[in-house]
């Protein structure tokens, strides 16, 4: 089916396309999403965000970008925008409630016999802790580029779509993004571990 | 205390995974809960508009026959039903009297 006629469809409400449109992006966009937030329960939530937005605003798509480029940008501003929210949440009361969670799941873990190592889990869970807090240092434009390069199947040209730069302005961030993502480990891996 | 070494190596583990995340999946009930969401969106966006009532085209006839009998009719009635006794000098002089006195009764409350 040709592009335009499906987006037509989807400017109808058409449910058999959306269907289609959500079969097809749910899990890149849930992808994308976790880049950013790195809890999955959070991801899924925003993903939802973002085809409710694309339900809601499908009319006014003026195919200036493809479907998916669109939809992607959505979901990039959408994840930007929680981090934002959440960065100016106390940082006390998310500390409070990141230890109190913890502290809840380990005690699960250990009545659950059949689990993994609950040590082992909770070394993981610190681990993704702290590539999150890494990611996050790194400039807004930077991170985007990092996380929507780690997607399957998502090109540097397409990566530059999204993000509205030159192929070659992409590459370089990207590079850049890993050596910085790196000294910022270095820096607060003291920290953490 | 970790060595150096050990960091490092930590740090490449680290790096590894930040750069090759596992893809995940939605859960089973994504679908679910997004479709119910749109049902949401589409009761908030309803446009709501008053019943329209459409005639055939004998109706639309009848209804302009019917408004042209009762607009006649109520012109008949009243100009059958006009009161004629009433002479307009009559009502004319009896007003003046009250309103406008002559001037022997001004002159007389002096």
């Amino acid at each position: 089916m040709e592009e335009k006629e499906f987006i037509q469809k989807l400017r109808n409400k058409d449910r058999v396309a959306f269907m289609q449109l959500v079969r097809q992006y749910k899990d890149p966009l849930l992808n994308i999403c976790y880049g950013y937030l790195k809890d999955i329960d959070d991801a899924e939530d925003l993903t939802q965000e973002v085809f409710a937005e694309v339900y809601k605003t499908i009319s006014n798509f003026k195919e200036e970008a493809s479907l998916f480029t669109w939809m992607y940008r959505i979901a990039v501003s959408r994840s930007l925008d929680e981090l934002k929210k959440r960065r100016s949440l106390k940082r006390a009361a998310y500390f409070e409630k990141r230890i109190r969670s913890e502290a809840a799941e380990l005690e699960m873990s250990q009545k659950a016999s059949d689990l993994p190592d609950p040590e082992e889990k909770l070394l993981q869970k610190q681990q993704q802790e702290f590539i999150k807090f890494c990611l996050n240092e790194l400039p807004e434009t930077q991170k985007t580029a990092f996380v929507l390069s780690q997607q399957d199947g998502i090109s540097y040209k397409e990566i530059a779509d999204i993000m509205e730069k030159s192929l070659s302005s992409i590459e370089s961030l990207v590079h850049r993004s890993k050596q910085n993502l790196r000294k910022i480990m270095e820096g607060n891996y003291e920290n953490y571990f | 205390m970790k060595s150096n070494k050990d960091i490092q190596n930590h740090l490449d583990q680290l790096m590894n995974s930040a750069e090759n995340p596992s893809q995940l999946s939605t859960s089973p009930d994504f679908e679910d809960n997004l479709f119910a969401r749109f049902d949401a969106i589409d009761a908030q966006t309803k446009p709501t508009s008053a019943t329209i009532f459409s005639f055939s085209e004998i109706q639309k006839y009848a209804a302009v026959i019917l408004f042209l009998v009762l607009n006649i009719s109520v012109m008949l009635f009243y100009t059958t039903s006009t009161d004629s006794s009433d002479d307009p000098q009559d009502i004319v002089s009896e007003y003046s009297d009250e309103y406008f006195p002559d001037y022997a009764t001004l002159t007389s409350l002096e």
